[in-house]
């Protein structure tokens, strides 16, 4: 397990613990380790994640005494127990509806099936979420795929849409403004307000894409508006 | 509370103006590690006290009203207050003094005919405002919420009150108005501060800094420190609250709507009060920071 660097106390209520500045699949377990373990405990009132920092938000001030105590409590948790199960979800997306897919092709020298196979070809992990409601940061995009943010980013782009941005690749669950490149289209409903929880997997869970037609993609949308659809996960 | 059965619904309508006026109340505080922005009151100080003076329980939605003439319609009595930023109120021609309860009768006209200092008012109703409660909360919020902007004749659901005085509640009131041009921000050190130089980190604590045009639910934007070069960092977690640093120099206090998360440098974690004070500050006003040490 990847060692914890940094306990940084932001304000009595708000403790940020800190790994070395990496997106490693080794320190979203240890985070997630922590997580569990942190949200069995008294006086701890939210828990968020990034990459590399696991914030804890407390219900009360917490004492210079308090402060050390908690410390030294993270420091020896037993954080062998990990991840007990995890699901990988399957993402159906049309490459076709991607307004940027021959644009992002033809600058890394590819063929948009040579793109679509080095997306959907391997899994992700959800390592957090955040942004917009239910939009999920991934790790794990091929290196050949990293492509730095449009200079100027498009005013909109519609929900379902799946982009490239940095080292990262994503979906938009909302209409947007932003930088990414688009290069296809899920119609999952990825985030539902009226569901509690509203989003499906879980920080610590694998998800992968896989290619569809057009004609696959408009049947499923209108599956999913009558409520003909189960997730496909494992 | 039993006898809900028996209560009439009555609506609020809006018949003019309304940009920025939003329901809003404690918001969503067990979300955010889906995405779901914390929401809720920009000023939680005057929200409370809305509910306080109406012995209101403390977590029944106001409306949110911006800086902004605007004219409501009652449909049924109730008993109203507001609070928040100084202005000229009218009921049906005559003016309503803020943090005071009044009565307002069927087909009354609200009339908020300017706001003139500060920058958000809250119009708290007896029992609050009914729309629905999505996870767990009324506050509006883009893509969670179906209304998210108040649009002319739409129509806020509460509760009718008959005729009844309010109790009088005597408590004293602290003004976070300030009358004076300059205001104190007071900040703890935000988890980036380490990067900063030791003259950015002078110049944050020394020098005035002009408040921006760009002031919304999501950010204030805080003028200027000089450009950076500082690292690009990966993404992490930030709170109502949080000020960013932006590779130009502005920096952008995060306010009730903003993303959960961000990747600019977070300098400054700005106190709850002081998240309420900066929200009614208005573009152009001249800020110091205050560091606070624990």
């Amino acid at each position: 397990m990847p060692p914890i660097i940094e306990f940084l106390w932001i304000h009595p209520k708000l403790l940020e613990i800190r790994w070395e500045e990496r997106i490693d699949t080794a320190i979203l377990h240890a985070q997630l380790a922590l997580y569990h373990s942190l949200q069995k405990k008294a006086g701890v009132e939210s828990l968020r994640i990034g990459y590399h920092t696991l914030n804890v938000l407390f219900t009360h001030e917490q004492s210079g005494i308090q402060r050390i105590t908690w410390e030294e409590e993270l420091t020896k948790d037993p954080v062998e127990h990990a991840i007990t199960s995890s699901n990988q979800w399957e993402i159906p997306v049309c490459y076709e509806l991607g307004k940027d897919l021959e644009m992002l092709a033809r600058m890394k020298d590819l063929t948009t099936e040579q793109l679509i196979e080095l997306h959907s070809s391997r899994s992700y992990l959800l390592h957090f979420y955040g942004f917009l409601p239910g939009f999920m940061y991934l790790g794990g995009l091929d290196t050949t795929l990293h492509t730095n943010r449009k200079i100027t980013p498009d005013p909109q782009i519609a929900a379902g849409s799946v982009g490239i941005g940095g080292a990262q690749t994503g979906i938009y669950t909302l209409p947007s403004p932003g930088g990414w490149h688009i290069i296809g289209k899920t119609p999952l409903m990825l985030f539902n307000p009226e569901q509690e929880p509203p989003v499906r997997p879980q920080i610590g869970d694998s998800i992968v894409f896989r290619a569809i037609s057009l004609s696959a993609y408009q049947a499923l949308e209108q599956a999913i508006s009558q409520g003909n659809y189960e997730w496909n996960h494992e | 509370m039993n006898g809900t059965m028996n209560k009439s619904v009555g609506f609020l309508e809006l018949i003019q103006g309304g940009l920025q006026c939003s329901i809003q109340d404690t918001g969503r505080t067990q979300h955010a590690h889906w995405g779901v922005p914390y929401a809720g009151a920009m000023d939680t100080f005057s929200f409370n006290l809305a509910n306080h003076l109406l012995i209101n329980p403390s977590h029944a939605a106001c409306l949110e009203i911006g800086p902004a003439a605007v004219v409501f319609q009652f449909h049924t009595p109730t008993i109203c207050v507001l609070t928040g930023a100084k202005g000229l109120f009218l009921v049906d021609g005559v003016e309503i003094q803020r943090n005071k309860p009044f009565q307002v009768e069927a087909g009354s006209l609200l009339r908020i005919v300017s706001i003139e200092q500060g920058n958000w008012l809250y119009l708290g109703v007896k029992e609050g405002f009914q729309s629905p409660v999505i996870l767990g909360s009324r506050s509006w919020s883009k893509g969670i919420t179906e209304a998210w902007i108040l649009k002319k004749g739409m129509k806020l659901p509460y509760f009718s009150q008959s005729h009844q005085a309010n109790q009088a509640t005597h408590s004293r009131i602290k003004e976070y108005l300030s009358e004076t041009a300059e205001s104190m921000i007071y900040a703890y050190k935000g988890s980036d501060w380490n990067l900063l130089s030791e003259i950015l980190k002078t110049t944050i604590q020394n020098q005035e800094f002009e408040l921006g045009l760009r002031q919304d639910r999501m950010g204030y934007e805080i003028l200027s420190l000089p450009s950076n070069s500082l690292p690009q960092l990966l993404t992490a977690p930030v709170f109502p609250g949080t000020v960013q640093l932006t590779p130009s120099g502005k920096m952008i206090a995060l306010m009730r709507e903003a993303q959960v998360t961000g990747g600019y440098p977070r300098i400054l974690q700005l106190n709850e009060q002081s998240i309420n004070q900066l929200s009614q500050l208005r573009a152009r006003t001249i800020i110091r920071f205050q560091l606070l040490d624990f």
